[in-house]
């Protein structure tokens, strides 16, 4: 065990008592408790709409290591709905931003940033190092890879979708379904639109970003009912919120009986979406 | 009394904006044929050019996938509800590839 470590395992500080004792005096949480959100190591791709309520949330919860994955500057389009970001930051990268909130909320938080796209190439290395994987990405291809590096790392993936008045949660357990078993395949290019396209209530981010945050902490403290083999769908208009049953498909691809995704593949050719370039960067990342 | 669909709200243009529509119909797929009928341009939202549901959308009858049932085929009875789901992907708005 490192000193790091031996340090990190030792009895909280007076302070962290009182910053987390709303969480400390609920007999799920207790010191124990705390201590197992402390020492919990959480990826969020996406420092957005969903990423930024998470984020914030697993640091005031005393989540100390967060990572995230972010290459993204802050737009002003943004500030409509991403609470990680204010108006003096457009123009700053959004992990830039992302850092100096969460120090200001919660300075004891380590975020780890990841400045660059996930892709086949670095997604196993960056999911390894974490225990959870909370998904925030608003593309198809990025969802597929973020899915599969989780399967296949073993990891813990907790799942976020939103469009219009509408979002989407669930919790993807190795070997107790996918997203793949839920969608086998992505849509045609262009059929599905983004929040850019169609756009999305802001405070929608913020009720789906809080159920994912909820979500790993209930997987960090191993209490209540996860989300797993639930979809749950909110339906901000008619504020109905409803789950619907998934499963593990015998015949998924990745996860199913007879798997023959066994490693990532081109998510871009998988979901007929043009590779990804970056300013500076010369050839695009899958 | 017939069989109530949920219409999420990214559908909700084609069905003019009702977010629940009741039809008739003894198995899921008349039941998804007499929306198409009722609001021309459904159709293309929920088959492929094979008339097939496509991947990306699941159709639920009580909360179960109908692939976990008889598909299109599944018997419907009055009282029942079904929801047309399609996947979404908005989040992050940008930087994660």
């Amino acid at each position: 065990m490192s000193d790091q470590t031996a340090t990190r395992s030792e009895a909280m500080t007076p302070d962290e008592v009182m910053r987390y004792s709303r969480h400390i005096i609920m007999a799920q949480v207790g010191p124990q408790g705390q201590r197992k959100l402390r020492d919990a190591k959480v990826l969020v791709v996406g420092a957005g709409g969903l990423g930024g309520p998470v984020a914030l949330y697993l640091a005031l919860a005393g989540v100390c290591t967060v990572g995230i994955v972010e290459f993204d500057t802050v737009d002003l389009s943004n500030l409509q709905r991403q609470v990680l970001h204010q108006t003096p930051d457009v123009g700053k990268p959004k992990l830039q931003s992302a850092k100096e909130k969460i120090a200001a909320h919660n300075p004891h938080v380590k975020v780890v940033g990841h400045n660059m796209p996930i892709t086949s190439d670095n997604a196993m290395g960056i999911i390894n190092q974490y225990d959870i994987v909370v998904n925030g990405a608003d593309n198809f291809a990025t969802r597929y890879l973020v899915n599969d590096a989780c399967y296949l790392a073993g990891k813990t993936l907790v799942d976020g979708a939103i469009l219009l008045f509408d979002g989407q949660a669930t919790v993807y357990e190795p070997g107790k379904g996918c997203y793949r078993c839920l969608y086998p395949d992505p849509p045609p290019p262009g059929l599905v639109p983004s929040c850019a396209e169609a756009g999305v209530l802001g405070a929608i981010t913020g009720i789906v970003g809080s159920i994912q945050a909820t979500e790993v902490f209930k997987k960090i403290l191993g209490v209540g009912n996860p989300l797993t083999n639930r979809l749950l769908l909110v339906d901000a208009l008619t504020m109905e919120f409803r789950t619907m049953k998934l499963r593990r498909d015998p015949k998924c691809p990745l996860c199913g009986d007879t798997p023959t995704v066994k490693e990532l593949i081109d998510y871009d050719q998988f979901c007929g979406t043009p590779p990804l370039v970056m300013p500076g960067v010369a050839a695009a990342a899958h | 009394m017939g069989v109530s669909v949920y219409i999420p709200s990214p559908f909700r243009r084609l069905t003019a904006q009702h977010d629940y529509v009741e039809v008739e119909g003894s198995t899921v797929g008349e039941v998804l044929d007499a929306l198409e009928r009722q609001y021309p341009g459904f159709g293309d939202l929920v088959y492929d050019r094979n008339r097939k549901v496509p991947a990306h959308i699941n159709i639920y009858l009580n909360n179960l996938e109908i692939h976990d049932l008889d598909g299109v085929a599944t018997k419907v009875s009055d009282g029942d509800q079904v929801a047309v789901l399609p996947a979404l992907a908005g989040g992050a708005d940008g930087g994660t590839r």
